[in-house]
């Protein structure tokens, strides 16, 4: 009995006006958006109003550049050089001495871990990733231009005391600037000069094996390799791996643009 | 036996003897042949002035020092050469004569040296001998060459010999000699013309009919022509020492140059100025611009025509047969072509930057716009040589005056103590 009448009480009981109120306030309220719309159709907002919810494009991104902006109309800056102020050219060849013997560091500590490379692979070879693979000769066995030196060591070593040396001379070399830059780019001279084991110039053949045809772009060379020769200047030394390559030897100095001599 | 202890000995001591010798001495020369030489190659070494000894002269004292003074200033302006300073010379003048030793010059970093005789002769003449010695091509002279001048013309002799000098290293002669021609204020509201020596000696004010007298050109003969005020109001073409105009035409005549065998002048009627194109005698010219601002005529080397325009109404820039070649900066004038061994043909122009004006340069085609003056004063009218290695221009810097650089804008040397407008070189 207490059941019935609390379900009784539960279940809503609306008289006819409350139910035509609620199904009038549900269609108003579906009514006025489906009204808003209606009237945006047949009275359009003003294009102001409108904008202002338009998304526009956004800001044009612009790549920024460090210093000051290039213009095209500003008139240019001079270009002095400064000759005194640039530094030398600095080249290190072979940092490393690779026969020199390093101090032994002793036993290693008790609890160390040999590595599996030491075991394995030569600690002489270069490259120890080859594993032991005998090598693959370089160039052709009828000889090629710079020699068949296969030995990465002695070539590394060779083409940075190359470098070194060729820079050595370039710094101590003046052409005069009664040649223009445009002839002196044509020119090219070889001379003959003899090294001795000290790596010191003893001997200089005064006639130039090829000459350039400019006396005096051949005595610019000269009087540098000359001045070197009274002067009894040390040349560079070599390193250990190419030293037999120039200590004793003669050495054809092509001064000037290589590829005109040939 | 005691004879082969002997050769025993004997052995031993050539042994020893032979390894001492390879230790201490010369090595065994590999020769040329065989693959046993070694090859560098060199790219290339420093640049560096040609250093240039002038020791004093032998004869007349006075003609030798002028000698001296003039070459010095002709190889410094030049731009290729060092002048040695005097002090250091340790050769024996006496003892050397007419010949040099070179190892005397060699240690005191002379690469040549230029040695002379100066006597006088009868009738004010002075007979001058000048040598050059080529340090490294031994004791004698490479070049010699000989004057018979008034002693008041000593100093056209020694430009005439730097010019060979020049000559005789690079191919081309040298302009020393030459003349600049210029405008200047020389009082209220009056313009003279003057004329300097390329070294800036001889600094002189040209006979003019009109206290008004501007942009000056060299044109046929070697005569002076500018644009002259008349006291009727009239601006005409006059030529110096004449005070007959020399082309009269309707408007009024504001510039003149002279190049290939033809004339143009720069001519303002109704409030425009164009230019006109005509014989060197000034017939037969033509209207070769039309209307707006243009001006600054400079013939090219193969007759082109460059000049400054303000196209349609817009900043003054330098055009070359009616195309424009500069572009950057907000004013620019005066062109003047310059024939620059080291970088081929190049057109030099003032152009305003800020409260100050700059000497530029430019390629024909426009491209290559360089800069040969900055932050040193105001740097106007540029003149080339004719042999194009030198610029000059005037500066206001250093008080003011004439200075001149290679056409790089490298060596800049003040020439002259005078500041003036329209600066041209003589056979440029």
């Amino acid at each position: 009995m207490a059941a019935a009448k609390s379900r009784a009480w539960v279940r809503p009981h609306y008289s006819g006006d409350e139910i035509a109120v609620g199904v009038g306030l549900a269609v108003a309220l579906h009514a006025i958006p489906a009204l808003l719309f209606f009237l945006k159709i047949v009275h359009p907002l003003t294009d102001t109003a409108d904008n202002i919810e338009v998304a526009r494009p956004v800001i044009a991104a612009n790549l920024l550049k460090l210093g000051h902006p290039l213009d095209p109309k500003r008139l240019p800056d001079r270009i002095v050089p400064h000759q005194n102020e640039a530094p030398k050219k600095q080249i290190i060849a072979s940092q490393e001495n690779p026969l020199q013997q390093k101090p032994d560091a002793g036993e290693p500590p008790p609890n160390a871990i040999d590595s599996e490379h030491e075991h394995k692979v030569d600690k002489q070879m270069p490259f120890p990733e080859d594993g032991g693979r005998p090598e693959v000769a370089i160039g052709s066995d009828a000889g090629v231009e710079g020699g068949l030196e296969t030995d990465p060591n002695k070539v590394h070593a060779g083409d940075m005391y190359a470098l070194k040396l060729s820079s050595w001379f370039h710094d101590r070399w003046t052409v005069p600037t009664v040649i223009s830059v445009a002839d002196e780019r044509k020119l090219c001279v070889v001379f003959q000069i003899n090294i001795n084991p000290r790596m010191i110039i003893w001997h200089l053949r005064v006639e130039p094996i090829k000459s350039s045809g400019n006396p005096l772009f051949d005595d610019s060379a000269r009087n540098m390799l000359q001045k070197l020769l009274d002067g009894g200047t040390t040349l560079p030394e070599p390193p250990p791996e190419v030293a037999d390559q120039w200590k004793g030897h003669t050495v054809n100095l092509t001064l000037g643009d290589g590829t005109s001599c040939r | 036996m005691p004879m082969r202890w002997l050769l025993l000995v004997l052995l031993a001591f050539v042994s020893f003897a032979a390894d001492v010798r390879a230790q201490n001495t010369l090595p065994n020369v590999q020769q040329p042949t065989g693959g046993q030489v070694t090859t560098l190659t060199v790219q290339g070494g420093n640049r560096s002035l040609f250093k240039v000894a002038l020791p004093k002269w032998q004869g007349d004292d006075a003609t030798g020092r002028t000698a001296v003074d003039t070459a010095s200033r002709d190889f410094v302006l030049s731009s290729m050469f060092q002048v040695l300073d005097p002090q250091s010379f340790t050769a024996n003048l006496q003892a050397e004569g007419n010949s040099i030793d070179p190892s005397s010059w060699r240690n005191v970093g002379a690469e040549g040296v230029i040695k002379g005789n100066a006597y006088p002769r009868a009738g004010g003449m002075v007979h001058i001998e000048m040598r050059l010695f080529v340090v490294s091509r031994g004791p004698d002279a490479v070049l010699k060459r000989d004057y018979d001048v008034a002693a008041a013309n000593s100093r056209a002799a020694v430009h005439q010999f730097v010019n060979e000098v020049i000559k005789w290293f690079t191919g081309t002669a040298g302009t020393f000699g030459t003349r600049l021609v210029f405008s200047a204020t020389t009082g209220r509201g009056q313009k003279g013309i003057f004329t300097v020596d390329s070294d800036g000696s001889g600094l002189a004010r040209l006979p003019t009919t009109t206290n008004v007298a501007l942009a000056p050109a060299i044109g046929p003969g070697g005569n002076v022509y500018y644009a002259g005020g008349l006291a009727d109001g009239q601006y005409v073409l006059l030529k110096s020492g004449s005070p007959v105009p020399a082309v009269r035409h309707a408007g009024l005549v504001f510039g003149v140059a002279f190049g290939g065998g033809k004339m143009a002048l720069v001519i303002s009627q109704g409030g425009a100025s164009d230019i006109w194109i005509g014989a060197a005698d000034g017939s037969g010219l033509t209207k070769y611009t039309h209307g707006h601002l243009n001006t600054h005529p400079a013939f090219g080397p193969a007759g082109q025509l460059a000049y400054v325009s303000n196209g349609a109404g817009g900043n003054p820039q330098i055009y070359v047969d009616g195309r424009q070649v500069s572009s950057r900066g907000s004013y620019n004038m005066a062109p003047v072509w310059c024939n620059d061994p080291e970088g081929g043909t190049k057109i030099l122009f003032m152009g305003r930057d800020g409260a100050t004006w700059d000497i530029f340069s430019v390629n024909p085609d426009g491209t290559g716009m360089k800069r040969l003056t900055q932050d040193q004063g105001s740097n106007t009218y540029p003149a080339c040589s004719p042999d194009g290695r030198v610029v000059a221009f005037f500066s206001t810097r250093g008080g003011g005056g004439i200075y001149t650089s290679n056409p790089q804008g490298m060596n800049q040397q003040k020439i002259a103590s005078t500041v003036g407008e329209s600066l041209r070189w003589e056979g440029n």
